[in-house]
């Protein structure tokens, strides 16, 4: 599956980060967050708003809002560690190491500029060379992320591209400083899935080419299914689940997980009778919402006394990893 | 064979955006029968949205008929669609947009009842809680602004909206593609009940074929101004006939670990 030895090191590694609002000690954004990935590797993180995936990205690329702070925990890049609230000292992290695609392409261009101009921007911001080579980089890019005639697609306006293309031109300016991690948060949420289709397979081709761990933040289970090799669950600021895709699926240990499961539609396992979806009742609870227990008890059929008093820690079963008093049994019907 | 609710035929619709001429729906033809769920399935700007709009009367079609329940609509000014209106209702994807703000959630939802002049305002405020209530919304929260709720609670709003005029059709565009997916099969399980209990049929608006799968009676697939495919959910799903639905279905991720990966996502080719 992954061409890493076990014992490599991690790319990118977030151990126990957590972020709150300033000055409301009570509101908790990412109560425990931790994982790792690896060159060529490819990590979903999927969970439903307000669970904290966005805020995670956030904070790997240093660019937390100003109304949030770090409670704790770290971000390492091949070891080291970064220097996550110091925007300046970012700023040479960004794009050169770990690159970033966004959901919507055209609130990450600026109308005012061809394409091509922007890309330029991107290398020129990080490194010295001449504008002859630099745009003929450029030019390179945008054939990489297969745009045609990149020649004189460079000099188009955003307005004139598709959303599709605009995406492509995005990962060409996340790809711009051959970054050896890519945070993908929602990249094709806005897209055809025709469209869809295209991006992840270029994404994908692009990781097979250049070894690019990839962080994929998405809601949508079908695309992990497909194109991640491992999982991590969140939910309302915590990692509830993590671990192998398949294993993930086929026996999804956190309660949340298997709702989450459930309540995707999927044409090919309709319930007998008629198609109503499984739903998970209620909402998530409020990142000020005090309660002392397990944040997910509140909608889950399994909890018990125990997960409504204290916060169950994470348990490992090799490399699948879960936060539950009382886990869904392993064997699955 | 009885009369359907809705039939629409070789409908057009064209109208100038700056000094273009735009032709979204380019004769269309599809026939919705009482009790039935027809969901009409394309990509964006496929002239989906267009389409409904048209049903509704917000916007004049250039040719073709639209007929609900035998009496011809399409082009009918506010006044005379207005006895009309009462029975063809629709919630739209953003429920917070299409809620005035200002307004208290038991004056949004009684609002409809107020424009079509039924019952005298007790009579209106009672039919309003009690649909708060069917739709899983706590009657007394009625004094509270549509921003005090989440996105799920707020589409249940739309819907108790729509449905408080005790509608035959309901026209729902994209409700729950803002949602997330537990709150989405919230919503769709509600839709679904209200559907049986209340002896409803729906034209479902969507992107997302997979979805509709799962409770639709038939689809329509749509691909530039035009219907490509009609056929049972099932038959259009599992032997899909024409190249846009095929092509769609290939780049479908179901999330299903056990299926092969769609071509469109393979880069071994």
């Amino acid at each position: 599956m992954i061409p890493h030895p076990p014992s490599a090191a991690p790319v990118l590694e977030v151990d126990d980060l957590q972020i709150g609002v300033r000055k409301r000690p009570a509101m908790q954004i990412l109560r425990s967050v931790s994982f790792k990935i690896h060159a060529g590797e490819t990590l979903a993180i999927v969970g439903e708003s307000g669970c904290g995936k966005s805020m995670t990205s956030l904070a790997i690329m240093g660019l937390l809002p100003d109304a949030v702070e770090r409670r704790g925990g770290s971000v390492r890049f091949k070891g080291a560690e970064l220097p996550i609230t110091d925007n300046r000292a970012m700023r040479k992290v960004r794009a050169a190491q770990i690159g970033m695609v966004f959901q919507e392409p055209m609130a990450a261009l600026d109308p005012l500029y061809p394409v091509g101009k922007q890309v330029l921007e991107v290398i020129e911001e990080h490194e010295d060379i001449p504008r002859a080579k630099a745009w003929a980089r450029v030019i390179d890019l945008l054939a990489r992320v297969d745009l045609p005639n990149p020649e004189v697609l460079a000099w188009s306006y955003p307005h004139k591209l598709s959303g599709g293309q605009l995406q492509r031109v995005v990962i060409a300016m996340a790809l711009a400083c051959n970054p050896e991690v890519l945070i993908a948060d929602e990249p094709t949420t806005a897209l055809d899935v025709t469209v869809q289709a295209q991006i992840m397979r270029l994404l994908k081709r692009l990781q097979r080419d250049t070894g690019v761990a990839i962080v994929l933040i998405t809601h949508n289970l079908g695309l992990v299914a497909h194109t991640a090799d491992r999982v991590m669950v969140m939910y309302a600021g915590y990692k509830a689940e993590e671990g192998q895709t398949r294993d993930l699926f086929l026996a999804p240990r956190h309660p949340y997980t298997q709702g989450l499961l459930d309540a995707t539609p999927n044409p090919d396992r309709l319930a007998a009778g008629g198609g109503v979806l499984r739903e998970i009742p209620g909402t998530v609870p409020s990142i000020s919402d005090p309660m002392p227990g397990c944040r997910f008890a509140p909608r889950c059929p399994r909890a018990q006394e125990v997960c409504r008093a204290s916060v169950p820690g994470p348990v490992f079963e090799g490399s699948h990893g879960y936060a539950c008093f009382n886990p869904v049994p392993a064997a699955r019907g | 064979m009885s009369t359907p609710l809705l039939s629409i035929e070789d409908l057009h619709v064209s109208f100038r955006v700056g000094k273009q001429m735009i032709h979204p729906v380019r004769g269309i033809s599809l026939t919705l029968e009482r009790g039935e769920t027809l969901a009409l399935v394309g990509e964006s700007g496929c002239g989906k949205t267009t389409l409904a709009r048209t049903i509704l009367g917000l916007q004049a079609p250039s040719a073709g008929r639209i007929q609900f329940l035998g009496n011809e609509i399409a082009g009918l000014d506010r006044h005379a669609l207005k006895p009309y209106r009462r029975h063809i209702q629709c919630v739209f994807q953003d429920p917070f947009s299409s809620l005035n703000p200002r307004k208290r959630v038991e004056q949004l939802i009684r609002e409809p009842l107020d424009i079509h002049k039924i019952g005298d305002p007790a009579e209106r405020l009672r039919r309003a809680h009690a649909m708060m209530e069917r739709v899983g919304l706590p009657p007394d929260w009625g004094r509270r602004f549509p921003h005090e709720f989440s996105g799920g609670q707020r589409q249940r709003i739309g819907i108790a909206r729509a449905l408080v005029m005790q509608p035959d059709l309901l026209i729902c565009d994209e409700p729950v593609s803002a949602l997330d997916v537990s709150i989405q099969a919230q919503i769709i399980n509600l839709l679904w009940e209200l559907k049986r209990d209340m002896g409803l049929s729906y034209l479902f608006i969507s992107h997302d074929l997979m979805l509709v799968e799962t409770f639709a009676d038939r689809v329509a697939m749509m691909y530039k101004g035009e219907i490509v495919e009609t056929g049972p959910a099932r038959a259009v799903w599992s032997n899909p006939q024409h190249d846009f639905t095929r092509r769609m279905i290939d780049a479908i991720p179901v999330p299903d670990v056990t299926r092969p990966t769609p071509a469109a996502f393979r880069i071994d080719r």
